[in-house]
């Protein structure tokens, strides 16, 4: 008799057991699983959908190169750089000279200017570069045509040379709107 | 004696589980809505997430942050209802654009337990300025430092924007959306998780 009370108890352990298994595995299962069973464009990340490169043009001209992925755009306007040096305090940078851009009548803005694939610009700065370099930020925000945007990007690099970019990579083509099952992420 | 601990043994992991249980029940971020295909959540020119949230609707609740108004709000006052979260700014045009609807939502089904609230990644002075203009009267966060943040956490990788999320009256998020939600997406979450009691939904 008391064999088989230590066989019950034993098989309601071997449940009880089981059942915690179960109830603490599951909140860490949910980890793991994704959040919702839905179709999922393959959005770039922001470093890709927006590749950034300066150059020192000369030595008080800086270059940008905004390279824009296929189905993604930046606005004219939110474009802002600024320039400095520690050993050239007064070292600063003037307005852009952006290029027109694609005026679009923006649902959300009105009318407002965009770039699409590529666009190049100069900095100019307020004086000449001197040997430590400048030290060049710029910020840019833009979106994808899908309907989402990306938050500003801030974009840094040092420039000590005058010199040439990098060479520019091919044209991103993103899946941008495609919606078939192959899209689906499991 | 071995009956006896087997007894005490039994108890304390009867205990365990049920405890395990009722926080997988009330904790839970496991989706229970949205089909792939065809379903409401799924028109075209959506754009939704599948990433997974590493914050529970508990941590929303314990947010408190001040509204457009200046008054200061316990997010913990929303639990038990459906509460729709947006994260937008006023430099995305696709966010200022579903934000009338999210308005005309809020009015039409604050009876049926809906509650939408948003919080920017902006400043308070831009949040202020674009609430007066355009008339949104459901509360608005600025955080500038922190909407991109807490949104990543729950679920939007890339940090895009607008990203809204659904949270039923029983803690579950159950919607998580990156891009504008349709007027047909929140009546659906209106419909299925609100809370039918004080008018009836459409």
């Amino acid at each position: 008799m008391k064999q088989q009370l230590l066989a019950l108890m034993r098989l309601v352990m071997c449940g009880v057991g089981g059942l915690v298994a179960v109830g603490c595995a599951a909140p860490l299962s949910h980890a793991a699983e994704p959040a919702l069973s839905i179709l999922q464009p393959k959005l770039l990340d922001a470093n890709i959908a927006f590749k950034f490169a300066a150059r020192l043009k000369d030595a008080k001209t800086i270059e940008v190169r905004y390279q824009i992925a296929n189905g993604y755009y930046v606005y004219k306007d939110k474009f802002r750089a600024t320039a400095g040096a520690s050993e050239q305090p007064s070292l600063t940078a003037l307005a852009p000279t952006l290029p027109d851009g694609t005026i679009v009548d923006d649902p959300g803005f009105g009318k407002v200017e965009t770039y699409r694939q590529v666009v190049f610009f100069d900095v100019p700065l307020n004086e000449a570069v001197k040997n430590a370099g400048v030290q060049f930020t710029l910020n840019a925000q833009g979106c994808a045509d899908v309907g989402v945007c990306y938050a500003p990007q801030r974009h840094s690099i040092s420039l000590s040379a005058i010199g040439a970019f990098a060479p520019m990579t091919a044209p991103i083509v993103s899946d941008i709107g495609d919606f078939s099952p192959a899209s689906r992420m499991q | 004696m071995r009956i006896k601990f087997f007894l005490l043994a039994g108890s304390v992991l009867l205990s365990l589980a049920c405890v395990a249980l009722y926080l997988d029940y009330k904790f839970s971020t496991k989706p229970i809505m949205m089909e792939a295909e065809g379903g409401a959540n799924a028109g075209a020119g959506t754009v939704t997430s599948a990433n997974t949230a590493d914050v529970s609707a508990g941590a929303v609740y314990a947010l408190s942050k001040v509204d457009q108004f200046g008054k200061s709000q316990s997010f913990a006052q929303w639990s038990g209802k459906l509460l729709v979260i947006n994260f937008w700014a006023t430099w995305c045009a696709p966010c200022l654009e579903e934000m009338p609807m999210f308005a005309q939502m809020q009015q039409t089904h604050a009876l049926n337990g809906l509650q939408i609230i948003g919080i920017a990644a902006d400043n308070a002075a831009n949040v202020q300025s674009f609430s007066a203009k355009m008339k949104i009267d459901y509360p608005l966060f600025a955080d500038e430092a922190g909407a991109i943040g807490l949104s990543k956490r729950l679920g939007n990788r890339l940090g895009l924007l607008p990203h809204s999320i659904a949270i039923a009256p029983n803690g579950q998020i159950i919607f998580n959306k990156m891009g504008k939600v349709t007027e047909a997406e929140l009546l659906a979450l209106v419909q299925n998780f609100g809370i039918a009691t004080k008018a009836k939904v459409p």
